[in-house]
């Protein structure tokens, strides 16, 4: 890798919409990860995932002229478009991820959404900091992050109050934050 | 809502998530220009999402991002390709032929020119941009570094126990007034320091009186605009109070008392 620049997040914007070769790199070496992460924590599938990566990367940089500032931030925006994309995947293909799905003892890890196809996901192997979490940080991680599940939705779910839903996330997020600082 | 508040109430977190309302969306932006320091909570909370993502994951095979990358990248070039090739073999058929092979070929170069030049543009646009930012930065930075020095030496000054303090206070002409008068027992340097002083009109400017033994030295004007800052006036030698009065820009040889807006004596 070329010496590290950190961009800062509006010239990376403005360098994307210009669509500049250096931008791309930069925003796939500090982004691809990631949302290879989440793409993989939902399908459980390396191939799969590499290609559905593959075209949501491809929908990120041709469909820049979608992202807007002031709905948030760029991060935000392409989590968003892989989970669907994954999301997405898992439905098209639902047969044949069915036949992976292992049977759980809680039924939090159901996961139906009134507006989406109904789909079982794989119990999603959460990583392992994650899991040495208590059970409803990692429950509240999961459909907030790999599902993208509103803080409503989670609350209704879990029939946990919003506040305390609210509340555990951040809590979850600050526990990984000190055992990944470590 | 303080911006300790809304760091606790989780809200940036379900905003980074991408789980926020388009209201609180809205509300966060509007707190982030009034509270900056909410800015590094939330780059915290998306650094921590990137790692919390990242790890334990397989690694991506290189080729995955160089498959991206082409694809990207090789429609336009692909084009002006194919373009130049298919006027060739016209050419050699006919004049006429030739004649629209290089008009097309003329405006295929004419469109690649465009195309480039507004690259270009763009490019000498971008770098102009990232130069500005960078000049502006830098002077920010001087600014803030030139304004840190004076702090630190205002505070050494203020610590020096050889200096000897007097506080000012404000007569009837304006109460509320007051500044500090540094004075250097070993050099006889005077400084002020102005808290509160109305804006002196224009063409007006405030000057420091020395009174030793009931006769006013003139200890120099100074600018009642900048209260941050400490002010090097004159050389005091004797004094045993100190007045300020409204003068003439730049001074008069003696105070007009009806002007008199501070005095301090010394203990």
């Amino acid at each position: 890798m070329s010496p590290k620049i950190k961009y800062t997040e509006e010239v990376l914007i403005a360098l994307i919409r210009q669509k500049d070769q250096k931008a791309f790199s930069y925003l796939y070496d500090n982004y691809s990860k990631a949302l290879y992460g989440v793409i993989f924590t939902i399908l459980q599938n390396e191939e799969d995932s590499q290609d559905v990566l593959q075209a949501a990367f491809l929908k990120i940089w041709n469909n820049f002229d979608s992202y807007k500032e002031e709905k948030g931030r760029l991060f935000t925006w392409m989590l968003n478009i892989v989970r669907n994309a994954a999301i997405d995947f898992t439905r098209t293909t639902a047969s044949k991820v069915s036949s992976r799905i292992q049977n759980l003892d809680t039924n939090v890890y159901e996961i139906n959404k009134q507006h989406q196809h109904q789909v079982n996901y794989d119990h999603i192997g959460l990583k392992a900091a994650v899991n040495k979490l208590e059970d409803d940080y990692q429950v509240i991680i999961e459909l907030a992050y790999y599902q993208g599940y509103t803080q409503e939705e989670i609350s209704r779910k879990l029939n946990m109050p919003l506040g305390t839903v609210k509340t555990k996330v951040r809590q979850a997020l600050i526990h990984l934050r000190n055992k990944m600082a470590l | 809502m303080e911006p300790g508040d809304i760091i606790n109430s989780g809200i940036l977190e379900s905003y980074v998530l991408g789980t926020a309302s388009v209201q609180e969306v809205a509300r966060i932006h509007n707190m982030l220009l009034q509270h900056p320091e909410l800015q590094q909570e939330i780059e915290r909370i998306e650094h921590t999402l990137l790692l919390v993502a990242s790890k334990d994951v397989p690694e991506i095979p290189s080729h995955i991002k160089e498959n991206i990358r082409t694809k990207v990248f090789s429609e336009n070039a692909g084009t002006v390709v194919v373009n130049l090739a298919e006027t060739r073999p016209a050419a050699k058929s006919s004049y006429k032929y030739g004649m629209a092979a290089s008009v097309a070929l003329l405006i295929t170069s004419a469109v690649v020119n465009v195309v480039l030049y507004s690259k270009l543009h763009v490019a000498e646009q971008t770098v102009a941009d990232l130069n500005q930012e960078k000049s502006v930065l830098a002077q920010q930075m001087e600014i803030s570094r030139t304004s840190l020095q004076e702090a630190h030496a205002s505070i050494a000054l203020m610590g020096d126990t050889m200096m000897k303090t007097i506080r000012l206070k404000g007569l009837g002409n304006s109460p509320a007034a007051m500044a500090y008068v540094y004075w250097d027992t070993r050099s006889r340097e005077v400084y002020v320091n102005v808290m509160e002083l109305p804006a002196p009109p224009k063409g007006k400017q405030y000057q420091l009186w020395a009174l030793a033994n009931g006769k006013p030295v003139d200890a120099g004007v100074f600018s009642a605009v900048d209260t941050m800052q400490l002010q090097k006036l004159k050389v005091v030698v004797e004094a045993d109070a100190f007045a300020v009065t409204l003068e003439k820009e730049g001074g008069n040889p003696t105070p007009t008392l009806s002007a008199m807006y501070l005095m301090g004596a010394l203990h």
